[in-house]
C-alpha cells in the first residue's frame, strides 16, 4: 500500500516536472519563479549596515566602507538590471550541480546563491556576498554538465578565497577601477589559483578529468556563436524570393582567435598556460572519476536549449541581428515548428528594415574586420543588400511568417509596424514591383530573348556599341552574354502579396496616413518662421497633456552627487523618498498609479519582479533608437502587463541633483574692490549652487515608442514637497488632454 | 498718487489678462509674501563724518547706528509657472544723523566761536510701493526655489516727528576748550513743517523660497535697491553752511540715506493660493 502511493507520488512529481519544462515551440523567456531571496529585497543601505559588523581582512574601516558601497551598489544594480533571474530552472540546475561539488561543505552549501543572468557574454563570476553569477551566454557553448561543474568550482574558489578583497586592495592602491566588473578581473595568480583550488573540488565530485581541458577551449570561442555551421546561400530563397548568389561573401573568414596569445598586459594568463598549468595538477590527482553528466545528457541538453533561445532574445534586445539569424539558422534545424523562433524572425526583419531606413544598420552588424567563421555570411550579406532589396525581404520573410501563423497576434502586429515604416519610405515604391516572381520574369525574359534576332543578343556583337560604364555593369552580371539583371531581384520578391487584396488594402490606408502627415509637414513648413515658433512653443508647453487617468510607475531613481561622484547612500535614501513623492502627488492629481518598485517586491513577489525585467528590457530597447518605434522583444509579456493594470502608459522618471556653489575665489578677490559686486556674486553663487533635474518618460506599450519625454531644470533642493510640486504639476498635465 | 492710481490700474489689468490655465507651485495662482528687512548701514556710516548720537537720561551718548530694518507686503500673481508678476508695499525705518561746524564770530564779545551741533539720531519712515516682476530659471514652479526679482518702484521718506534731542558746544579760540551750550535746542532745528522727500527706486532682489507646506514657504534673500531723486547729484556735497538744520538739509540727509541703502536681507514667509 505505502509501496503504491509512493509511486502515485513519485509519478506526480515526474509529471510536475515535465509539465513544468519549457515547450521549445511555445518558448517563453525565463522568468523568476518562487519566493523572492533576500537579495533583491533587501535595501542596500541595510546590507551594508549589516556587512559592516564584520571584518573585512585588512581594510581600514574607510576603506571598508568604499568596498562594501561599491559591491553592494554594484551587484543591487545588477540584479535589479531585469537581467538576472532566480528561482528558473537554470538557477536551479546550477545550484544543483554547486550543490553536488559542496556536497561535503554544508555551510558553503547554504550561505552561496546562485541566479542567472541574461547575457550574451560568456561568463561567470562570483561576488564577496556569496552570489554567483553564470550568464546563459556560457551555458549556451557548454558541451557538458561537467564543464560547467568546472566553471563552478573555480568561481567558488574565487568565492572562498577572497579574490574580490585582494582585487580591491590593488585596485586602490593603483587607482584602477572599482566597478563590479573591474574587482572581477583577478591577477594571473589569482586565476591560477582559482583553477588548482577548483580542480580539487571538481574532483572530490567525480567528474571526469577528459573535460578539463576542452573547457578552456569553450571560453577562447566564446565570442563566436555556439555552433559553426555553414550558411547556406539559398537561406533566404524561396519560391517567392530569388536572392542572388553575388550578395554573399566568395571567401571564408578565418577563426583567429589562438591558445598561446600574447598576455604580459592581459590580466588573466593565456588560455595555454592556463591548459599547462591545469595539466600538471590534474596529475596530482589520482582518484579521477567518470562523471560528465550527473544530472543527465537530456537534462543538460535542455537547459542549454533553454540559454541558446535566450541568446536569440538577448540579441534582438540588443539588435544584433545578424547573430540572431545566425542562432535562428542553427535553432531551426532542431525545432523548426517554434513559434517563439518564427515570431523572433520577425522582429529581426522588422528591425533590419528600421535601421535600413533609418541609414544606421552598420551599428546592428559587425565591422569588415572583425568577421570571422560561418557567421561572417549572414553580417556580409546584411552590409550588402540595398535598402530597396531589405525592405523586400524583411515584407517576404514577415508575410510568409504571418501566413504560416495566421492567428498569431504578435507576428500580425509586427507585419503592422512594417507597413507603416514601408508606406513612409520614399525608395519603396509598390507601383515599382512586378507582378511576377523572379523564376516567371527570368523565363519571360529568356522566351524573348530567344525571338530576338542573333545579333541583338550577341553579347560580342553588342559590345561593340556598348560605352564603358555598360561594360563595366555587364561584367557585374554572372556571365558575358545579355542576362536577366539579376540586381533588381526585389522587384519580383512580392509578386503574390500584389494580389493579396488584404495587404493592399492596408497598405493603401497607411500609405494615405502617411500622406497626410506629410501634407500637415508642408503645410507648417508653408508658416513663417513666427507662427512655426508659436506652433512650436504651444507644443512644447503641451507635450504632457496626453489625457492619462492610470499609469504604472517603474522604479524611480535618484542620484545625487557630491564633489561630481555620485553619493550612493544619498542617492538611495532619496530614491526612497521620491516614491512616496510620486505616490502622494498621484494621489492629490487623481491620478491611479501602480507603482512597480524595489521598496515594494517583498510585498507584491515575484511577479511584480518579472513585470519589472520586462519593462526595463523595453526601456532598454527604446532607449537605444528614438527615431523609429520599436517592436517590443517581451510583447507577450507586456500585454499581460497592460491587461493586467489596464493601462499602456509606463512612467520612468528619475532625478539628480547636485550642489556645488558656484563661487571662484579669484572672483570673489577681484568683487572686493567693486563693491557691492561681492555682496550679489556670493549669495547668487551660494544659491544658485542646487541644480536639481527631474526626468519624465512615458512610454506606450502599445505603439512601441516614447509617448513623451521631458526634463524638468530647477534650482533647488530634491526636498519632499519641492518633488511632490513638481511631480504634481507633471501629474495634472498628464491628466489634461491637449486641444491643440 | 497719481503714479499708485496707474500702478493700481495696471495690476488689475495684468490680472485681467490672467488665464487659469498657468499655475505654481501645488497649483497656485497668486500668493502673499511678508517679509522682514533688515540691514547694517555700513556704506551710509563709512561715507559720514559724523558720529551718531542717542538720548539717553537728558543726555546724548555716541552710539552706533547699527541696523535699520523694514517690512514688505507682497501680491504676486503667477502669469506662467516661471514667471510672475507682484505689487509690493512696504516700510523702512532708518535714522540720518548730521554733525554741524561752523566758525562764528560773536558780534558782542568779538570772540571767534566754532560751534559744533550734534543732535539725536532722526527717525525715518519711508513707503514705498513698487510693481515688480519674479522669474526663475524655466521650469521652477513659482514662488518655489530660487527667484529672480526686478522692480521699479516709488519712495516717500518722512521724518517722524519727535522731540529730537541736540546739543551744541563750542570751543574757544583763547583756550580750545569746548563749552556746552545748553539751550540752543529749539533754536537750530526748523521742523514746523512735515520733512519728507521722495525717491525713486530700482530694485533687484535674489530669493530663495523653501517649502514648509503645500502652500507656506519660507522666503529669504537679498534686495538691492538704488534710491533715486532729483536732488541726488548735489544731495553729497556739504550744503549745510547755515546755522540750523533747515528743512531741505534733513531731506537731503535723507536721499542720502537712501542712496546708501544699497542691500537689504530679508526673510519671511509666502502664502500661496
Amino acid at each position: 500500500m505505502i509501496f503504491k502511493k509512493l509511486i502515485c507520488i513519485l509519478l506526480l512529481f515526474i509529471s510536475f516536472g515535465v509539465l513544468s519544462q519549457q515547450d521549445f515551440n511555445n518558448f517563453k523567456t525565463l522568468n523568476s519563479v518562487g519566493k523572492i531571496p533576500s537579495d533583491f529585497s533587501s535595501l542596500t543601505y541595510q546590507k551594508i549596515a549589516e556587512d559592516l559588523k564584520t571584518n573585512k581582512g585588512n581594510l581600514s574601516k574607510a576603506q571598508e566602507k568604499v568596498f562594501l558601497q561599491g559591491i553592494h551598489y554594484g551587484i543591487d544594480d545588477l540584479l535589479h538590471s531585469g537581467m538576472v533571474v532566480y528561482g528558473d530552472e537554470i538557477s536551479l540546475y546550477i545550484k544543483s550541480i554547486a550543490d553536488r561539488l559542496l556536497e561535503n561543505k554544508s555551510d558553503l552549501k547554504s550561505h552561496l546563491r546562485f541566479y542567472t543572468l541574461k547575457s550574451n557574454e560568456s561568463n561567470a563570476f562570483s561576488t564577496d556576498q556569496g552570489i554567483v553569477f553564470v550568464t546563459t551566454g556560457l551555458i549556451s557553448q557548454l558541451t557538458n554538465e561537467a564543464q560547467l561543474a568546472f566553471v563552478l568550482a573555480h568561481e567558488i574558489s574565487h568565492y572562498t578565497e577572497k579574490h574580490v578583497i585582494e582585487s580591491f586592495e590593488y585596485r586602490t592602491k593603483n587607482k584602477r577601477d572599482l566597478s563590479i566588473r573591474g574587482l572581477s578581473v583577478y591577477s594571473k595568480e589569482k586565476e591560477f589559483e582559482a583553477d588548482r583550488l577548483g580542480l580539487k573540488i571538481y574532483n572530490e565530485a567525480g567528474y571526469s578529468k577528459e573535460e578539463l581541458l576542452p573547457s578552456f577551449d569553450v571560453l577562447m570561442y566564446s565570442y563566436l556563436p555556439f555552433d559553426e555551421i555553414e550558411f547556406p546561400k539559398s537561406y533566404f530563397s524561396n519560391n517567392h524570393i530569388f536572392i542572388p548568389e553575388n550578395l554573399f561573401p566568395t571567401k571564408k573568414y578565418e577563426i583567429k582567435a589562438v591558445e598561446d596569445y600574447y598576455d604580459s598586459i592581459s590580466s588573466h594568463p593565456n588560455i595555454k598556460k592556463r591548459k599547462d598549468e591545469l595539466s600538471t595538477e590534474i596529475e596530482n590527482f589520482s582518484n579521477w572519476g567518470d562523471k560528465v553528466f550527473v544530472f543527465g545528457r537530456s537534462k543538460f541538453e535542455y537547459i542549454r536549449n533553454l540559454c541558446r533561445f535566450e541568446s536569440v532574445r538577448t540579441d534582438v534586445l540588443d539588435a544584433n541581428y545578424a547573430d540572431a539569424i545566425y542562432s535562428i539558422f542553427i535553432l531551426e534545424r532542431e525545432f523548426p515548428n517554434s513559434i517563439y523562433l518564427k515570431r523572433m524572425k520577425a522582429q529581426i526583419w522588422l528591425g533590419l528594415a528600421q535601421f535600413k531606413k533609418n541609414g544606421n544598420i552598420n551599428e546592428t552588424l559587425d565591422r569588415n574586420d572583425d568577421l570571422e567563421g560561418e557567421i561572417a555570411s549572414v553580417h556580409f550579406f546584411l552590409k550588402k543588400i540595398n535598402k530597396e532589396g531589405m525592405f523586400t525581404l524583411a515584407l517576404r520573410e514577415i508575410f510568409d511568417l504571418k501566413k504560416s501563423l495566421p492567428d498569431d497576434k504578435q507576428i500580425d502586429a509586427i507585419y503592422n509596424y512594417l507597413l507603416k515604416e514601408l508606406a513612409s519610405a520614399i525608395s519603396f515604391k509598390i507601383e515599382n514591383y512586378s507582378k511576377k516572381n523572379f523564376q516567371e520574369a527570368s523565363k519571360e525574359f529568356l522566351e524573348t530573348k530567344s525571338k530576338l534576332p542573333i545579333n541583338i543578343t550577341d553579347s560580342t556583337a553588342l559590345k561593340k556599341t556598348e560605352s564603358k560604364y555598360d561594360k563595366i555593369k555587364s561584367k557585374k552580371n554572372t556571365d558575358n552574354s545579355v542576362n536577366f539583371d539579376s540586381t533588381k531581384f526585389y522587384l519580383y520578391g512580392i509578386s503574390d502579396l500584389l494580389d493579396d487584396s488584404l495587404f493592399s488594402q492596408r497598405f493603401a490606408i497607411e500609405k494615405e496616413h502617411f500622406l497626410e502627415s506629410e501634407k500637415d509637414r508642408e503645410a507648417f513648413e508653408s508658416l513663417s518662421y513666427k507662427q512655426q515658433s508659436k506652433i512650436l512653443k504651444e507644443i512644447k508647453e503641451t507635450e504632457l497633456q496626453i489625457g492619462v487617468n492610470e499609469l504604472i510607475v517603474v522604479e524611480p531613481m535618484v542620484f545625487s552627487y557630491k564633489h561630481g561622484v555620485i553619493d550612493l547612500l544619498k542617492s538611495e535614501k532619496l530614491k526612497h523618498l521620491y516614491s512616496q513623492v510620486i505616490e502622494s502627488s498621484a494621489s492629490d492629481s487623481e491620478i491611479k498609479v501602480f507603482t512597480i518598485d524595489r521598496d515594494n517586491l517583498e510585498l507584491k513577489g515575484t511577479s511584480i519582479f518579472n513585470e519589472r525585467s520586462a519593462l526595463f528590457s523595453f526601456m532598454q530597447q527604446v532607449s537605444r533608437e528614438d527615431n523609429f518605434n520599436i517592436f517590443p522583444v517581451d510583447h507577450e509579456l507586456l500585454e499581460e502587463i497592460k491587461t493586467n493594470y489596464g493601462t499602456s502608459k509606463v512612467l520612468f522618471t528619475w532625478v539628480e541633483h547636485q550642489y556645488s556653489p558656484r563661487i571662484s575665489p579669484s572672483m570673489v578677490f577681484l568683487s572686493l574692490f567693486i563693491y557691492p559686486v561681492l555682496t550679489v556674486y556670493v549669495p547668487l553663487g551660494v544659491f544658485s549652487g542646487h541644480d536639481t533635474e527631474m526626468n519624465v518618460i512615458i512610454l506606450d506599450i502599445e505603439k512601441g515608442s516614447i509617448d513623451v519625454g521631458s526634463s524638468y531644470y530647477f534650482k533647488d533642493t530634491p526636498k519632499k514637497l519641492h518633488l511632490g510640486a513638481h511631480m504634481f504639476h507633471i501629474f495634472n498635465d498628464l491628466k489634461t488632454k491637449k486641444t491643440i | 498718487m497719481k503714479s499708485k492710481v496707474v500702478l493700481i490700474v495696471c495690476f488689475l489689468i495684468v490680472l485681467k489678462g490672467y488665464s487659469q490655465s498657468n499655475k505654481g507651485y501645488y497649483n497656485s495662482k497668486f500668493y502673499i509674501s511678508l517679509d522682514a528687512l533688515m540691514n547694517a548701514p555700513i556704506l551710509y556710516n563709512f561715507r559720514s563724518s559724523s558720529d551718531v548720537y542717542s538720548k539717553c537720561d537728558e543726555n546724548l551718548n555716541q552710539k552706533g547706528d547699527k541696523f535699520n530694518f523694514g517690512f514688505r507686503a507682497c501680491l504676486g500673481v503667477i502669469l506662467k509657472r516661471n514667471f510672475a508678476f507682484c505689487l509690493e508695499g512696504g516700510i523702512d525705518f532708518s535714522n540720518v544723523y548730521s554733525e554741524k561746524s561752523i566758525y562764528y564770530e560773536d558780534s558782542i564779545s568779538g570772540q571767534n566761536l566754532n560751534l559744533n551741533v550734534i543732535h539725536e539720531n532722526l527717525d525715518i519712515q519711508t513707503f514705498s510701493v513698487m510693481p515688480k516682476i519674479e522669474f526663475s530659471v524655466k521650469n521652477s514652479l513659482l514662488p518655489l526655489g530660487l527667484s529672480h526679482q526686478f522692480g521699479i518702484g516709488f519712495n516717500r521718506s518722512k521724518l517722524v516727528n519727535n522731540d529730537y534731542a541736540s546739543l551744541v558746544t563750542y570751543q574757544s579760540s583763547l583756550d580750545n576748550s569746548y563749552v556746552l551750550i545748553d539751550d540752543f535746542n529749539k533754536k537750530y532745528f526748523d521742523f514746523n513743517n512735515q520733512i519728507s522727500t521722495k525717491t525713486f527706486t530700482i530694485m533687484y532682489a535674489l530669493n530663495m523660497k523653501t517649502a514648509l507646506s503645500k502652500s507656506l514657504l519660507l522666503n529669504y534673500g537679498f534686495r538691492y535697491t538704488l534710491n533715486l531723486n532729483s536732488s541726488v547729484l548735489n544731495m553729497t556735497s556739504n550744503s549745510i553752511n547755515h546755522f540750523y538744520l533747515s528743512q531741505q538739509d534733513v531731506s537731503k540727509l535723507i536721499n542720502k540715506q537712501r542712496l546708501y541703502n544699497l542691500i537689504n536681507f530679508n526673510l519671511g514667509l509666502t502664502y500661496a493660493f
